[in-house]
């Protein structure tokens, strides 16, 4: 568990940046820190693996106190992913995964191993990327291998700050994809920074909305998509803020009982904004709902979205 | 690869053609002598071309140790944050060292460390140490916010930082300022002859007092092909040592 207890910062001259945050990041969830620039986001996540000194408060780690923890220490179990990447442009891909191994002295088979297996896990076959240097490869297969170089001493926190912000749409999407298998797979506990709502949304077990140097909102993403606490919230996470609690929940959370005039078909598991997607395609007529099995279990029309905001919660988050 | 194997190989080639050429006494005594057949003594008579290469040689290789030594150690130093304060202080001085003929350099060193090899040696090294430090510290300053960032928050001690990160970054750039010193240094050091040491400059000064164009091409010649090979060697150290410069 990460935890932030009163932290405040302030630099020097100006006013406090982070004004007594108080926050719990719970083992093997994604808390996603957003917030308009300046709102800092990304210096409470610096706090962590102490880049950054709190001016009051403390953060822990592990029920640790990290001011009283080694800093190279702490840091080679904490690992850290940034927009730019910072990939060593003198060393090739596997050599900037087995980086921290390296230094810790892990034996070079060993490594060279685990950097394979990382590779292959972030989509870049070893055997075509391993010897290649930075400079030789797109942005977004260096946030890759960035990912990769985090999680080669295997640690079990994770610091991102706007990982895929400087990535295009197509392959921010895929990327972003993948980590989210990645994660399912690794259960690392991560704190994760972004200005991207949807990205927000689409990765967080919980959001921490911060402005004006305090948290505006904790909770769950479709909490603070359908239950802003403030105005600040509301215009923060924007006017389609509904359509976005779509992509929470898939076809299933809304059909109702199978309707023979339905015609055209929608996947049991689609995320409800591509079902009401298709609905809106189909001219507003009613389709039939499919399971993955292909039998049909469902109909759904245009109405079903309307007014389900009380009545449906998004599965996996009773009570929410 | 195939290309560094290739480059090297030439590059061996051309250094083996040049010690036989300055080991061949004979031969330039009889081409000088028909080429220049007004003047009596086509070669240089105290000294072999060969011990003059080596007194010429010696003192670029002591000069350059020095050079490295020094330029690299002022260029890391004052790139941290206990030697930032003289960055620019050493900045000027290496600057004004080379703004100054090299002669004059030389004669200026002359009351400090005195007559003879350790006078030129010391004179050489303040004239080529700019291209060095002055390379050093912009190699330095050339790693990425950013990628030191990653370095800093992925656990790399102070240390750790810059040897695995800052020097090999660095490194192009200071190896070129070393092949920019080294070209200087063979070339400067035909005037070390003036404060009373050896080398390639003997002939060439001989030669010059006496209106001998053959001395003067005796030392000339030799010069020019060592400052070549010395580029082209130090090219090759740059390609090997640091493959990832596309």
């Amino acid at each position: 568990m990460i935890e932030f207890r009163e932290v405040t910062k302030q630099f020097a001259g100006g006013p406090p940046v982070l004004n007594g945050i108080t926050l719990a990041v719970p083992d093997g969830e994604l808390v996603v820190l957003i917030g308009p620039s300046g709102s800092g986001k990304s210096t409470l996540m610096r706090l962590v693996n102490r880049l950054i000194e709190p001016t009051s408060g403390s953060v822990w780690v592990d029920g640790r106190n990290v001011a009283d923890v080694n800093v190279v220490e702490l840091r080679r179990n904490i690992g850290y992913v940034i927009q730019s990447v910072g990939l060593f442009p003198h060393l090739t891909v596997a050599q900037n995964v087995e980086l921290v191994p390296s230094i810790t002295g892990v034996p070079a088979a060993q490594r060279r191993r685990r950097a394979e297996d990382l590779l292959h896990l972030m989509g870049l076959e070893p055997a075509a990327y391993a010897e290649r240097y930075p400079r030789q490869l797109s942005g977004g297969q260096q946030q890759r291998v960035g990912i990769a170089r985090a999680l080669a001493a295997d640690p079990a926190y994770l610091l991102m700050d706007e990982p895929f912000s400087a990535l295009d749409p197509i392959t921010r999407e895929a990327l972003q994809e993948q980590f989210l298998q990645l994660k399912r797979e690794l259960g690392q506990t991560i704190l994760f920074v972004t200005h991207d709502v949807e990205e927000a949304v689409r990765l967080g077990d919980h959001i921490c909305l911060l402005g004006d140097g305090v948290i505006q909102q904790f909770g769950p993403p479709d909490e603070l998509l359908h239950r802003p606490a403030n105005d600040f919230v509301a215009s923060f996470m924007g006017d389609s803020r509904e359509l976005l609690r779509l992509g929470l929940r898939t076809a299933a959370d809304y059909m109702r009982p199978p309707d023979p005039a339905a015609r055209g078909q929608v996947g049991l598991d689609w995320p409800a904004d591509r079902a009401l997607s298709a609905l809106l395609g189909a001219g507003g007529a009613a389709m039939q709902v499919v399971a993955p099995s292909g039998e049909v279990v469902g109909s759904l029309r245009l109405s079903d979205f309307a007014g389900s905001s009380q009545a449906q919660q998004p599965a996996g988050e009773p009570g929410a | 690869m195939s290309r560094l194997g290739v480059q090297a190989a030439l590059l061996a080639a051309g250094w083996a053609a040049f010690f036989w050429l300055v080991s061949a006494q004979e031969l330039w005594a009889r081409v000088m002598g028909a080429l220049f057949p007004q003047v009596s003594t086509p070669v240089y008579e105290r000294n072999t071309l060969w011990e003059l290469t080596w007194q010429h040689l010696g003192l670029t290789g002591v000069t350059m140790t020095l050079v490295v030594l020094i330029g690299v150690g002022l260029g890391v130093w004052t790139t941290r944050a206990q030697g930032h304060a003289f960055l620019p202080l050493v900045n000027n001085l290496t600057t004004v060292g080379q703004t100054f003929p090299p002669i004059a350099v030389l004669f200026l060193a002359l009351p400090l460390v005195g007559f003879g090899a350790t006078g030129a040696v010391a004179a050489l090294t303040l004239y080529a140490l700019l291209p060095v430090t002055r390379s050093t510290v912009l190699g330095l300053q050339s790693v990425d916010r950013p990628v030191l960032d990653a370095a800093r928050g992925l656990g790399l001690s102070a240390a750790q930082r810059l040897w695995r990160l800052e020097v090999p970054v660095a490194l192009p750039a200071v190896l070129a300022g070393i092949r920019t010193a080294l070209v200087l240094t063979i070339a400067t050091a035909t005037l070390a002859p003036m404060v009373g040491t050896g080398g390639l400059g003997v002939p060439i000064i001989a030669g010059l007092g006496a209106d001998n164009l053959a001395l003067i091409l005796q030392g000339a010649i030799p010069v020019a092909l060592l400052a070549l090979l010395g580029d082209l060697t130090m090219r090759t150290l740059e390609r090997w040592l640091t493959p990832w410069v596309p």
